[in-house]
């Protein structure tokens, strides 16, 4: 009993060491950095270039964060390329793997801490992304128009991340080529999936299990509605509104099972 | 003679004037101007909603108020409901005495937006612009989800990324 809760204890700290050097790996590399520095520009750009211009702010705060928070997706799809579509790929290509796996460290807690790296990395920026929303609403509207319906899309929003991170991670795991698997995970949740999506809403079968479905659920929260995801959408009507619900689950199918499948697979590679 | 023949002029001028004002509001009624309409004279009096301010997909009862102002009943006239100019529904074989009103309802599934909602009374088949009346309802867009399936979907993947690293340590030092 006492070997199990020291392995368990041990596994645990190899988890939080791996975790702490990806994300030290991620600042070193200016990731963190670049993606702050964008969170912060898209947020800045819907507040900045209206008060210039003199243009006008949306009437509601609603409103505002609806037209602000729009982007959260591209966010999401960006950082989540940024720091999960080379997290696996790159120990392969760059053989670095050969002095990583080596080491007394548990290997699934190295993988573990990795994917935990890349969920923590997307979430600080999305947290700087809807931090800088609010501090704008704050400012314009008053804090007292800092709704629930806010909250709830900044949870949706971690849960889509979730689900965004853990297929990049998942392809992450299946390829071996860093460029291959980031431009994977990009470009499936830009184009692939939105198109995907967009071509069985015109033969009327509902996409409800495709994750880029429910991206649009971040700003149905603040009143109008149905819009689904990034991508090349509004060339056909839509004729599906994504449920809340289904998308729950489906963000928790995407993130479970994607996770689990990443690290089965990653633990193969590494006898390779 | 003089004064007497101006006497005569003034009192025939006098009933001419007479005579002229007596005819005028006839003349002006055959000829469709303001005079007395002997028509039926029924019109929806009042709209209201059982509430005011409701949310995407509550159903909501619109009740129209029908007056029949006339001195003659009236019958077989139907009560058009419209949203936004579509008619939502109706209710046929209306008939009120002289002077009698009436409440009808209808139920409607709202829908999010500001909606034009009308009543309007159809006879022959034709409908009856001013005897209609007309109110704005805004609806609410419902809610989308709420926080705590959302709290509790992300501590189920927090639980889900522990379980994963518990299990197999668990699994390893047992193995070992």
């Amino acid at each position: 009993m006492t070997k199990v809760m020291n392995k368990v204890k041990s596994d645990i700290y190899d988890t939080f060491l791996s975790t702490k050097f990806e994300l030290l790996k991620h600042y070193r590399r200016n990731r963190i950095q670049m993606a702050v520095l964008m969170a912060i520009a898209l947020a800045s750009v819907f507040y900045l270039i209206p008060t210039i211009w003199d243009i006008g702010l949306a009437e509601t705060a609603g409103d505002f964060a609806q037209l602000n928070l729009g982007f959260a997706n591209l966010l999401i799809i960006i950082s989540g390329a940024l720091f999960a579509g080379d997290i696996i790929s790159l120990e392969f290509e760059n053989r670095t793997g050969l002095i990583l796996f080596p080491t007394p460290q548990d290997h699934n807690s190295i993988f573990v801490g990795k994917y935990i790296a890349s969920v923590v990395s997307t979430l600080s920026v999305l947290t700087i992304y809807y931090l800088v929303t609010a501090l704008e609403i704050q400012y314009v509207y008053g804090l007292s128009e800092i709704s629930t319906e806010f909250l709830k899309s900044y949870l949706f929003s971690i849960l889509y991340m979730c689900g965004a991170v853990s297929l990049i991670f998942f392809f992450s795991s299946i390829l071996k080529g860093a460029i291959t698997s980031t431009l994977l995970g990009f470009f499936s949740l830009m184009m692939i999936m939105p198109i995907t999506e967009q071509v069985m809403k015109m033969v009327e079968i509902e996409p409800w299990f495709i994750i880029t479905y429910y991206g649009g659920l971040i700003t149905d929260f603040f009143g109008v509605a149905q819009t689904s995801g990034f991508g090349p959408g509004d060339r056909f009507e839509a004729t599906f509104a994504p449920d809340f619900y289904t998308g729950l689950m489906v963000m928790l199918g995407y993130t479970i099972i994607l996770f689990l499948l990443g690290l089965f697979l990653a633990n193969r590679r590494r006898g390779e | 003679m003089m004064p007497d023949r101006a006497a005569k002029l003034g009192l025939l001028f006098a009933l001419v004037l007479f005579m002229s004002l007596l005819i005028t509001p006839i003349v002006e009624g055959q000829s469709g101007g303001q005079g007395p309409s002997f028509g039926p004279d029924i019109k929806v009096e009042k709209l209201e909603f059982s509430n005011d301010e409701p949310l995407e997909d509550d159903e909501i009862t619109i009740n129209a108020t029908v007056r029949n102002n006339g001195s003659v009943p009236v019958q077989n006239f139907t009560l058009v409901y419209l949203v936004d100019n579509m008619e939502i529904g109706n209710v046929s074989g209306i008939a009120l005495e002289a002077g009698e009103s009436n409440t009808y309802e209808i139920s409607w599934d709202a829908e999010a937006g500001i909606h034009n909602v009308s009543a309007v009374l159809k006879y022959n088949d034709e409908m009856l612009p001013e005897s209609s009346a007309s109110k704005e309802l805004s609806v609410e867009p419902k809610p989308v989800g709420d926080v705590s399936s959302l709290l509790i979907s992300l501590g189920v993947i927090v639980l889900a990324v522990i379980l994963t690293n518990l299990f197999y340590s668990v699994f390893k030092a047992l193995r070992i």
